[in-house]
């Protein structure tokens, strides 16, 4: 869940140096865009939703970068930092004022039951979370290897000026990016609306721990997202285990903290990249 | 083929370019040169349209391309080799090549990356490396390999030399050299003087972001300022 929170957070950080306090308010609207399909006449399955999900955020990310951010994208970035900031209290704040903060959730047919292997029993919902996930990186990572556009937004991230003279028009570069990570955000909204309580500032959360999983993969290292995602979510496991539940964010924090220290190009980056 | 007339220009508040009138005809090597900081850099940089200029007018092919971005400068023909190279580094040299022909929509694509490889073989052998390993020569060759992969009918050419072993420069001005009788034009950008002019057709002695001289590139050479001034004689 967290790999899937984080990898889209990671790639517009990394390729814009633009860190999306948004991103978890996306998360939370991909999660509401869940619900309402699961509520609605179509009663659609979250995991079925996830790419109508994907879909309406990738539009929502791409016209706010466009019109929004893309003003303010050569400021230092404490500006976009403020901005995608202000921009996350007013999505939570209308989403609040459109769907009210109560707790909603989805109880799919298949919500309780979990797969038992050896001793260790792990529920499907989790399962199919860590799928997905796996998937989208995948395919993301493909995507910017093997794509044209994928290509032209790695070159865009080297050099912007460089770009510009190959030819790249860099706003709507900057905007597919933006509205990948909010695809990206979209995918995970729908795959937290599964597990998580769905509610105006569930995104809060999220975007605190994409931010941690992103440095502990590597900034804009999108496998490394993955990886951090992973590892994260099991120091917090193991943290709870063994300190308590109150102190699961501590010993997460403290890992986070060595990264920096020892690693700080992420956990599976190089020094060089 | 490009007219400059009175381009003032420059970074803002500060301007840099000063009334530059400049010609450059179909099929010639023309020479910018002067001092660091002279403004040819900038002079470039408002033609490919990174900076917009804050008068006159640029026409090449009878558009007036001032003010215009710098993708539609490149679609239109005019390919632009920054200064020192500004090469995809974290790219294959393949891919960088290939984002050279970013706006391209035509099927002629493999064929250019054969054609530039064809010119600098070295750029075959080192096709799979990344940009930022290769040697400040190679880097060269890629940037202008890069930038003959827009397919231009004007090539503008940022500091050839900076940096490079004589020998190298002179494989590249060949390169150059070979690029103008199949039909280009190039705007060579150098500071160093005699390089630039011994190897153009006509020059312009930039000074202080004004036009201080201009050209057969002999004439410019023999100029008895030019020698005291950059030639040290």
């Amino acid at each position: 869940m967290y790999a899937a929170a984080a990898v889209g957070f990671s790639l517009v950080w990394g390729i814009m140096n633009v860190i999306n306090i948004a991103h978890g308010t996306f998360i939370m609207l991909g999660a509401y865009t869940s619900y309402w399909l699961f509520v609605g006449p179509l009663h659609l399955d979250p995991f079925l939703s996830i790419p109508l999900s994907m879909l309406v955020m990738f539009a929502i990310a791409y016209v706010i970068q466009r019109f929004i951010i893309n003003q303010v994208i050569r400021a230092p970035m404490l500006a976009t930092f403020l901005l995608t900031f202000a921009l996350s209290i007013m999505i939570a704040n209308l989403a609040q004022i459109f769907w009210s903060s109560d707790v909603r959730s989805i109880t799919t047919a298949y919500s309780g039951s979990s797969l038992a292997v050896g001793g260790l029993t792990i529920p499907w919902v989790r399962l199919w979370t860590l799928l997905v996930a796996v998937a989208l990186t995948l395919g993301l990572q493909t995507f910017m290897t093997r794509s044209k556009i994928g290509r032209a937004i790695r070159a865009t991230s080297m050099d912007v000026d460089a770009a510009r003279l190959s030819g790249v028009g860099v706003a709507g570069i900057y905007a597919l990016t933006f509205g990948i990570g909010g695809a990206l955000a979209g995918a995970a909204g729908a795959l937290a609306s599964v597990s998580y309580a769905i509610t105006p500032t569930m995104g809060d959360a999220f975007v605190v721990r994409a931010f941690i999983v992103s440095v502990l993969g590597g900034l804009g290292n999108v496998t490394g997202a993955l990886v951090g995602g992973l590892v994260y979510g099991v120091i917090e496991s193991f943290g709870a285990l063994f300190f308590g539940e109150g102190y699961k964010d501590v010993v997460a924090l403290a890992v986070l903290l060595l990264v920096i220290l020892f690693r700080p190009y992420g956990l599976v980056g190089r020094a060089t990249a | 083929m490009l007219e400059l007339r009175e381009v003032n220009g420059g970074y803002g508040e500060a301007q840099v370019l000063w009334d530059i009138s400049m010609d450059v005809r179909a099929g010639e090597i023309v020479a910018l040169v002067g001092a660091n900081g002279a403004g040819k850099s900038t002079l470039l940089a408002t033609i490919s349209g990174l900076l917009a200029p804050s008068r006159g007018s640029i026409v090449f092919k009878g558009d007036d391309i001032a003010g215009w971005t710098p993708e539609r400068v490149v679609a239109a023909g005019i390919s632009h080799v920054p200064q020192s190279r500004r090469l995809f580094g974290g790219l294959t040299v393949y891919d960088n090549l290939l984002m050279g022909a970013f706006h391209r929509r035509d099927g002629g694509i493999g064929g250019d990356i054969e054609r530039v490889y064809a010119l600098f073989p070295r750029l075959k052998e080192r096709a799979g490396q990344l940009a930022g390993t290769l040697s400040g020569g190679e880097q060269q060759m890629c940037a202008i390999g890069r930038g003959l992969m827009a397919r231009p009918t004007l090539l503008l050419v940022d500091e050839l030399s900076l940096g490079l072993a004589p020998i190298v420069v002179e494989q590249l001005l060949a390169v150059l050299a070979g690029l103008r009788r199949d039909g280009m034009t190039i705007v060579l950008v150098e500071q160093d003087v005699q390089v630039a002019l011994e190897s153009a057709d006509r020059g312009y002695v930039i000074e202080n972001g004004r036009v201080a001289l201009t050209g057969e590139a002999r004439t410019v050479l023999a100029d008895p300022h030019v020698k005291t001034a950059y030639l040290g004689l």
